[in-house]
């Protein structure tokens, strides 16, 4: 019996017109000045007033009537204006200065009707003096006004280009362009190009990642917001990285470099304004960014042509080894290696892109990071693959030593990836001479240690440095 | 009041044209829902309604989407409002702005199931009534894809009641610093939060004409509360969410607004959000630290400074967090306490109590016996090294032999991995996320050459698991995405053939293995298997294999027994087979049963006996008794053989009842006397009633059995 009478009562709440409170409290100020106070007319209003707010508190603490852009809203919910009379009557509120009336439950009749009346005498209230004092001093305990002032979410933020500018290494250069053509045809909703794929995988696999000027592209701080197609070119280049590591054949190689390339080309499917979205996503935005990988394996599954694992990777690379990540893919659900491979160089890649209010990291704390997550987040052996593969230092890096030198890393010191080799630059940018930082002085300590990963200083031309 | 439709103008005759035919659309969309609030999404009307309203979609011209902003009593097309005070405005315009959809867009393609799917998804969000989930979400989870509904912002009130006069000088001051910073950078802007969604209440008296993200933390103060109301600026369901939770989820946006204040008050406020932190419980404060506090102070982002303001004790133990991590060498405390830049005092004092815990954590990771392990254990905070640019020496990032082995091991390891179990997991992954039936079925239907891969290659365990998974699914969805399991199910229909019906008995009657094989395999395809193993034990000419597809039917007819109950049963072998899988169903098949006590052949009669006294209900036992009292030839003697089956009290009950019809007496004395010995042998009392009406029959003395019972009764009386 108790659940019927609320159910209805929250049903009648739900459906409290606010336009009828207001103007029922608008009549109860022109009534109590035409009639004495106990006089019908006023006591049949307030009846009136009082009844529907009663109501609606019967199933809820508080009423809360909020006019937002001319809109009412009940306790959160817009309510439907019929015509210029309504938006009269809210005007006649807000011109006011208020905008927000909450009303608690437990209030008496007559707080109601010294409501109506402190309310269309706010114009004379005591300026500078808080509401809640005003409300006091009238016997008023259970209502509080507000007014509503939009909340400017505005940030600061830095723009940065949408993709890498400067010399380019050619074939770095040109497997940006390709896939940037396929991933375009694939947003318009044509097949993916598998041909053109194929040739992209060996143009990384030949040239790219075997080229240490592009690979010192990749590898650096990138001062670009990372478009999908140059994130994918960048993580395809950075797996096979790691496959050269692991020793893998020419027929794993082509799997991991295919995979990566194409890992994310189900953001094609998320629309723009979301994926660019520079500040934070809501639940809904984010459910829909996190769906990139279902969309990526339901493309590629539908593809001929592709290698047996490419839609495996698009689908688990947001994965995690302890299980967490999405999509859930249930229980057991361990990634597989090769996407445990794309993850990795997926990070690195991310963390050193730019983003509209994130600054690019250094390399090396990029590498820190991962080193954070291995175990948990990351295969520890891959990470440390990885690590391995890149330096810490990549060739084309501007460093500086504990000397207060600046340097541009040469060459790397296996065994030694804390301690590269640097060409020192001097202060009108010439080079100075190469030494090796993991040189020990005679009591066995090293001479130097790199300190910092700068950002290129203006006028550096650090490929002058590596073609010496 | 309208009461009557509005005429929407048409400028141009080409113009006229297509709005008459979108106005058209959106009265077919909307009689379609009206069709679906009234009666069953089956019904005629509503299969009507939405085939009416796709031919529509399908003729326009054009093959953009179909698109509509949302207002409160109408829709706008190409900035025309259309319908008010017709059905668009009361079954699609307001029903839409209650679900607060700004906007929906239809593709062409749209599916029929789509668009009632929409309808009904739409009449439920649309009731205020009801707590249902938002129609965006609705539609997502039923896997309408080609329907795309844009949410309209539900504002968000953030109370901060009124600023205290120090709060207000405060906003003052930083609004002029943050002016000039601005100015000065000259920085790009952007929305971090959605805009027009936020509404801070403030007092009339307080002279704010706008409120930022920095003046909202000033305002709040608290950093749970302002951490709350970032959250509800994200998460329409965020009131829900407790301070606890918001903290932990909004701790970077808190931390980076406080951040952004002038140094001193940053100060202060970090100081309150170290306060909160610590008053975190242990579960969310732990869960903070290590996803986002710790990884911040290494990273060298502004999260980590809140650990400044940790009390000595708590910043030890939180620091000491950081060895949890599976590469963290011990210097990766060193590095974190450096990146603090403590105070030389303070310094001196958490240093000791690191490296107590560091100890402590050195013993608990075990016995080890490498150099290695030995050096862990004498850790030392190195203040120097950690200072300088070493802090890469906080992980463990070399390649040690178990690393190398790991490496080395990886290629084999790929390529010992059967592709397409890969395939087929990926392809199942797909299928259990897809809420769409259409994708289901081509994932399945992408499913089907590798399945058939796996039977050539007579890998029955591998298909056995896919059967498994989805049917198993299959169960899950049923409630939530019936369309889903319907196409699941369908699916496994399918691969139920003979072909495999007959390698699913061969498996049955093979080793252990193969046995548990056949029985996952049977559960997957559950009563589709049965015409065809029905088929199999009906076939003598290979008796092995009638006998084990039988005994399969019995040993799962609660799965089968629903299909067998409907074969057909002309065939004797067949209908043997029907009685005795209904026999063990247990309850509920003692109509069909008793069908086949009607049938030509006696095995199968004796069958349907022997079954109706294992499923031992009363129903069972009075068709038994029927068939004692009316059967002719061998029939009754059987029935009776089969009454004295029945669990007690079932036959004493029938017998009793028999005796008393005369007819039956009368009939079948012999039968009756047998009946009555039986009963007296199993006890049974109380009989004067049944013994009375007997007695009187020994007069017959032309009739001798009948004599005989009468004389037994009235002995029987006596005694």
């Amino acid at each position: 019996m108790t659940t019927d009478l609320e159910s209805r009562a929250t049903a009648e709440g739900a459906d409290l017109d606010p336009i009828a409170v207001i103007k029922g409290l608008a009549s109860l100020r022109r009534l109590t000045g035409m009639y004495p106070p106990g006089h019908p007319s006023i006591e049949q209003k307030l009846n009136e007033v009082d009844g529907s707010v009663q109501r609606h508190l019967r199933s809820v603490p508080m009423l809360r009537i909020d006019v937002i852009q001319g809109v009412p809203h009940v306790d959160g919910t817009p309510f439907r204006t019929e015509g210029e009379t309504h938006a009269q009557v809210l005007r006649e509120l807000t011109d006011l200065g208020v905008d927000s009336l909450h009303i608690r439950a437990g209030i008496p009749r007559e707080e109601l009707l010294a409501l109506s009346e402190f309310l269309w005498q706010l114009r004379d209230a005591a300026a500078g003096e808080p509401m809640d004092v005003q409300l006091a001093r009238r016997q008023i305990h259970h209502v509080s006004l507000g007014r509503l002032v939009a909340l400017d979410t505005r940030w600061r933020a830095s723009q940065w280009p949408d993709a890498p500018s400067g010399d380019l290494d050619p074939a770095y250069a040109e497997s940006l362009e390709l896939t940037a053509r396929t991933f375009e045809n694939v947003t318009a909703g044509k097949t993916l190009d598998t041909a053109t794929v194929g040739g992209i995988v060996q143009l990384l696999i030949r040239k790219v990642a075997g080229s240490s000027a592009a690979l010192s592209q990749i590898l650096a701080v990138k001062m670009y917001e990372n478009l999908t197609y140059c994130h994918s070119v960048n993580v395809a280049t950075l797996s096979l990285l790691i496959a050269r590591q692991l020793g893998f054949d020419a027929e794993l190689t082509n799997a991991v470099g295919e995979a990566a390339l194409l890992h994310d080309i189900g953001k094609t499917r998320i629309p723009l304004h979301v994926l660019r979205k520079p500040g934070a996503l809501d639940r809904r935005e984010r459910k829909l960014m996190e769906a990139h990988t279902t969309f990526g394996a339901e493309i590629l599954v539908d593809v001929d042509g592709l290698r047996p694992l490419t839609p495996t990777v698009a689908l688990e690379h947001h994965r995690t080894i302890d299980g967490g990540g999405y999509p859930d893919l249930g229980p057991n659900a361990a990634p597989h290696l090769l996407s445990q491979i794309v993850s990795v160089a997926d990070i690195y890649e991310a963390i050193t892109g730019a983003r509209s209010y994130q600054d690019p990291a250094m390399p090396e704390q990029a590498c820190l990071i991962l080193a954070r997550l291995a175990g948990t987040k990351l295969n520890t052996a891959l990470v440390k693959a990885f690590v391995n593969a890149i330096s810490f230092f990549p060739i084309g890096s501007v460093v500086r030593t504990d000397r207060g030198e600046l340097g541009i890393v040469t060459g790397t010191n296996p065994g030694e990836p804390l301690h590269p080799i640097i060409a020192v630059v001097g202060g009108d940018y010439q080079r100075l001479g190469e030494v090796d930082t993991a040189r020990r002085d005679s009591g066995g300590s090293y001479e130097r240690h790199v300190i910092e990963t700068l950002r290129p200083p203006e006028g550096l031309d650090v490929s002058a440095f590596l073609s010496h | 009041m309208h009461t009557q439709a509005h005429t929407t103008d048409y400028s141009s005759d080409a113009a006229g044209a297509n709005l008459k035919e979108t106005e058209s659309l959106l009265g077919l969309l909307a009689r379609a829902i009206q069709q679906f609030h009234t009666y069953p999404a089956a019904s005629t009307m509503c299969v009507n309604a939405v085939d009416a309203c796709q031919r529509a979609l399908v003729q326009r011209d054009t093959s953009a989407p179909f698109a509509f902003r949302v207002a409160p009593r109408d829709v706008i097309v190409d900035d025309v409002p259309i319908g008010r005070g017709s059905p668009i405005e009361h079954e699609l315009a307001r029903r839409l702005h209650t679900a607060a959809a700004a906007q929906v867009s239809i593709e062409r393609t749209v599916t029929a199931r789509e668009l009632s799917r929409f309808c009904e998804d739409l009449i439920a969000a649309s009731d205020r009534r009801a707590a249902t989930s938002p129609l965006i979400e609705r539609l997502a989870e039923h896997g309408v894809e080609r329907i795309t509904v844009r949410p309209a912002y539900r504002p968000e009130v953030l109370e901060v009641g009124t600023p205290a006069s120090q709060t207000r000088d405060l906003l003052a001051h930083e609004r002029r610093r943050r002016e000039e910073q601005l100015m000065a950078q000259g920085a790009a802007v952007n929305h971090l939060y959605p805009p027009d969604k936020g509404w801070v209440r403030v007092d009339p008296s307080a002279r704010l004409d706008e409120v930022s993200l920095v003046d909202l933390a000033l305002l709040t103060g608290e950093p749970s509360e302002l951490a709350a109301m970032l959250l509800r600026l994200t998460d329409d369901d965020a009131v829900a969410a407790d301070a606890h939770a918001a903290l932990t989820q909004k701790f970077s946006d808190v931390a980076m607004l406080f951040a952004s204040l002038e140094p001193r008050l940053a100060r202060v406020m970090f100081s309150r959000l170290a306060r909160a932190v610590l008053d975190l419980d242990p579960e969310h404060r732990q869960t903070l630290l290590r996803r986002t506090i710790l990884p911040g102070l290494l990273d060298g982002k502004i999260d980590g400074a809140v650990l400044k303001d940790f009390p000595d004790l708590d910043l030890a133990d939180s620091l000491c967090l950081l060895l949890d991590l599976e590469t963290a060498a011990p210097e990766v405390v060193s590095a974190a306490l450096a990146r603090l830049d403590l105070p030389a005092e303070r310094q001196a004092a958490v240093v000791p109590l690191l490296e107590q815990r560091m100890q402590g954590h050195a013993v608990d990771r075990g016995q080890e016996t490498s150099v290695q392990a030995h050096a862990r254990r004498l850790v030392h905070v190195d203040r120097e090294r950690a200072r300088s640019l070493a802090e890469f020496a906080a992980f463990d990032l070399g390649i040690d032999a178990a690393t190398a082995s790991a490496l080395r091991g990886m290629a084999p390891a790929i390529a010992a991995r059967d592709i397409v179990d890969d395939q087929l997991a990926c392809l199942w992954r797909l299928t259990r996320l897809e809420p769409n039936p259409e994708s289901v079925q081509r994932f399945l239907d992408l499913a089907a050459p590798l399945t058939a891969q796996l039977e050539r290659a007579q890998r029955w365990e591998a298909l056995a698991g896919w059967l498994s998974q989805c049917r198993a699914l299959a169960d899950t969805v049923r409630e939530p995405r019936p369309d889903v399991a319907d196409v699941l199910d369908r699916t496994l229909a399918r691969y139920a053939n003979a072909a495999r019906a007959a390698e699913i008995v061969r498996l049955a009657g093979g080793s252990e293995e193969d046995h548990a094989v056949a029985a996952a395999m049977i559960h997957a395809l559950g009563r589709h298997l049965a015409s065809p193993l029905l088929a199999l034990a009906a076939d003598r000419a290979v008796e092995a294999r009638a006998r084990t597809a039988a005994q399969i039917l019995s040993d799962h007819a609660s799965i089968y027994a629903a299909v067998v109950a409907e074969a057909e049963t002309t065939v004797p072998a067949i209908a043997r087979v029907v009685a005795r899988v209904l026999g063990s169903a247990g309850p509920g098949y003692e109509a069909a049963l008793g069908r086949l006590l009607d049938h030509a052949d006696e095995q199968t009669v004796r069958e349907a006996f022997r079954s109706l006294a294992r499923i031992g209900t009363p129903q069972a036992a009075a068709l038994v008794s029927a068939r004692i009292e009316h059967g002719r030839g061998w029939i009754p003697a059987a029935a009776e053989q089969t009454l004295w089956r029945f669990p007690r009290p079932e036959p004493d009950r029938h017998v009793r009842e028999l005796l008393t019809h005369r007819d039956f007496v009368a009939r079948q004395p012999d039968s009756a006397l047998r009946l009555l010995e039986r009963l007296t042998q199993a006890g049974g009392a109380g009989l004067d009633a049944i013994l009375r009406p007997l007695a009187p029959l020994r007069y017959r003395i032309w009739n001798p059995p009948l004599a005989r019972i009468g004389r037994r009764a009235r002995a029987m009386l006596t005694s």
